[in-house]
């Protein structure tokens, strides 16, 4: 899933995890039939399906949201930085994910291990109720 | 030398006098076993997210070492026996600082590459995220 939401920039179609044939697909898979390609994660409908072939490829994908880290030129994320780190789980306390935050993926999993490390020292909580 | 980044919690309620014997006894053993404390620091007292040992807050302090594997062992053995110390982690550091001083220096010759060969024409090269793309890959 990382890979190629990389190139794209965080694009929404799921369903392009597994699929040979490149982004926007092979010629006749536009308007994504639903069982065309159950392959991949969970897919969010986007505006217009999945799929749009020929040339639409993937438009609107949430605002083409950075990654905060990039941005600032932070290498390091460090899990005693709870201000930070705690902007980037929700309020059950879990970690969001890189299509939601924009985050990309090598700092997507500095941030894992940052979180994971805060949990265990009881920075931040493993699960968050109410 | 390997450097790591050990960050520890006392219960509340301990006495001030007890928590400054404790950290000191803790260094001393750093010491002992052939390791040095390059920083202390103690953040006092602080909420913590889930209840440990039936206590919602907690005295932390971060100690960072230069020492070897045993030096780090010893003094996870002396916290664990440590009746006030509740919870404690211990980081290995030195590797990934390295790295990221390797790519902040390989960014920071790329960025001033650019400006060179930029001089010409005052284009916005302030912020190129290229050079990442290649580091990380």
């Amino acid at each position: 899933m990382a890979e190629n939401q990389g190139t794209t920039g965080g694009g929404q179609t799921g369903g392009g995890g597994g699929r040979p044939g490149g982004p926007g697909g092979p010629g006749g898979g536009d308007r994504g039939p639903r069982g065309g390609g159950d392959r991949g994660g969970p897919r969010r409908g986007g505006p217009g399906g999945r799929r749009e072939g020929g040339g639409g490829g993937r438009r609107f994908f949430r605002r083409r949201k950075v990654c905060k880290f990039c941005v600032e030129k932070i290498d390091f994320i460090d899990y005693k930085e709870v201000k930070l780190i705690g902007q980037f789980i929700n309020e059950r306390g879990k970690i969001l994910p890189r299509r939601v935050t924009g985050v990309c993926t090598p700092h997507q999993r500095g941030l894992k291990v940052a979180v994971k490390r805060a949990r265990n020292i009881a920075l931040l909580p493993f699960q968050a109720h109410n | 030398m390997r450097t790591y980044e050990v960050v520890f919690i006392i219960r509340p309620d301990t006495p001030e006098g007890d928590i400054d014997t404790l950290v000191e006894s803790l260094q001393q053993a750093v010491r002992d076993a052939g390791g040095q404390v390059t920083k202390m620091d103690k953040w006092g007292k602080r909420p913590l997210a889930y209840r440990v040992e039936r206590q919602r807050e907690g005295f932390f302090v971060l100690f960072e070492i230069e020492g070897t594997g045993d030096s780090l062992r010893e003094l996870e053995r002396r916290l664990k026996v440590a009746e006030p110390v509740i919870k404690f982690l211990s980081v290995r550091v030195d590797l990934e600082r390295k790295k990221h001083e390797k790519l902040r220096h390989r960014r920071e010759h790329q960025a001033a590459r650019k400006q060179r060969t930029a001089a010409a024409a005052p284009s916005a090269e302030a912020r190129l995220p290229d050079g990442q793309a290649q580091a990380g890959a």
